[in-house]
């Protein structure tokens, strides 16, 4: 972004246009690869349904980083917003960053996604006792910063952070379900994105993460400094 | 109270950017603006002044800059930006060098090279009129933090050495020569990878800062 800022971004003159595209378009867009796919709802809503290929990174002012870490800002962008009336307030989001094109955004929001009879992709979820009893051939991978992970984590835990996940997406075994968690859920459920992105068939979020964690008094790894 | 100063906090990149006018004239000027400039535009307006001046502490790298965006928009206004260490653009601006002064109202912005974090850095000293020499306060963009410094190692491997220097003698010989008094306005919040462990307060002072401050 440093060689932008020094060559002087281009005037947008107001917000960047966003063309509204109805279902059938908006899965047209998809299919011709028009732009990336980023879903900005919520982690719930993403694990209950949204269009396959998706990545997940919630309209919150947070989303600026995480787009700067993970999109290219030559592509365009497909966007699913929680309601049509949030579309300036997510594009504003995005322009911080230096992301102001965009191919289109789904008109209606998931509920005429779903209406129009369109596929759906799922993210499980599970409660933190659920991941504490779950048996071996769970993976489990903490996403956050390494500041994060030194202070503690979940035993047995395998920390990759979030930026380079898709990198080391390959060390995970395809053949077993993996549970991501973070702090709070809202990073790993971009996790649970780009792992369902690869390929990767049995993927869970952990609402809550690392927060729910604690204050349940599950056992703590590795936070003996 | 001709003197206006204000914090713009925009969450999420954890920038801060800030208003400085003076309403008996009704001129002011805005450092670091984001993309997203409607908010500088309501406050001026709010505060009816004219935006005449969009000053950079430095190249960005973490956040697109607002300052031709905001220039555009109101059409009143220029984009001030360091030309020290060896800073080049692709577009018409106004050069900075150490020591310029701008005057807005009774207040007096100067000019100080401060590289570091970047190699163009720049802060831009605060003071009344009445002691011009005297500065009440410090826009520090990313030189300086509340609880921490400008990380030196964002622009490469083969930079960090030299920056990693610069911000020494930036922080030895220039904040550490400040009055205890003289406050603090960094160009960052906590959250903002620019720095590690940024204290969560938005301002602070060089006294405070040189007791507690690891960097200093």
């Amino acid at each position: 972004m440093k060689e932008l800022n020094a060559k002087g971004p281009d005037i947008l003159g107001g917000l960047p246009r966003v063309p509204g595209l109805p279902p059938t378009a908006f899965k047209q867009a998809v299919a011709a690869k028009a732009g990336n796919l980023v879903d900005t709802r919520s982690m719930l809503g993403f694990g209950g349904g949204h269009i396959p290929g998706a990545l997940n990174i919630g309209a919150r002012p947070i989303l600026s980083i995480w787009a700067g870490w993970l999109l290219d800002p030559e592509e365009p962008l497909l966007l699913v917003l929680d309601s049509d009336a949030d579309l300036d307030e997510v594009v504003t989001l995005f322009i911080r960053t230096g992301y102001s094109k965009f191919a289109g955004y789904l008109v209606g929001g998931m509920p005429a996604w779903v209406n129009a009879g369109l596929d759906l992709s799922k993210v499980d979820e599970k409660t933190v006792h659920e991941l504490h009893d779950a048996d071996d051939a769970l993976q489990v991978i903490d996403v956050r910063a390494p500041s994060e992970w030194k202070s503690g984590h979940v035993p047995g835990a395998r920390h990759i952070f979030l930026p380079e996940l898709r990198d080391h997406a390959h060390d995970l075994d395809r053949r077993r379900p993996i549970a991501a968690y973070c702090d709070s859920g809202y990073r790993a459920s971009i996790a649970t994105s780009i792992l369902k992105q690869q390929g990767f068939a049995d993927v869970s979020n952990v609402p809550g993460s690392w927060q729910a964690w604690r204050k349940a008094g599950l056992p703590i790894e590795g936070n003996s400094a | 109270m001709p003197l206006i100063f204000e914090r713009i906090l925009t969450e999420g990149i954890a920038e801060l950017s800030y208003l400085l006018g003076d309403d008996s004239e009704g001129v002011a000027a805005v450092i670091d603006p984001t993309p997203d400039v409607d908010k500088y535009v309501e406050l001026a307006r709010s505060k009816s002044l004219a935006i005449t001046h969009v000053f950079e502490t430095h190249i960005h790298a973490d956040l697109v800059s607002g300052a031709r965006e905001l220039c555009a928009r109101v059409g009143s206004a220029k984009v001030y930006a360091s030309h020290e260490g060896g800073a080049r653009y692709g577009f018409d601006l106004e050069k900075l060098r150490e020591g310029d002064r701008f005057t807005f109202g009774q207040t007096v912005l100067s000019v100080k090279h401060t590289p570091g974090h970047t190699p163009e850095h720049v802060s831009y000293l605060i003071a009344d009129l009445k002691h011009s020499d005297a500065p009440w306060g410090v826009v520090t963009g990313d030189s300086l933090f509340v609880n921490s410094a400008g990380r030196p190692d964002l622009l490469g491997s083969s930079e960090t050495d030299r920056l990693a220097e610069q911000q020494f003698h930036t922080l030895r010989d220039f904040y550490l020569k400040l009055p205890d008094s003289v406050i603090i306005y960094p160009g960052h919040g906590s959250g903002s990878p620019c720095g590690a462990d940024i204290g969560d307060r938005l301002d602070s002072t060089i006294g405070y800062e040189r007791r507690f401050n690891p960097f200093l």
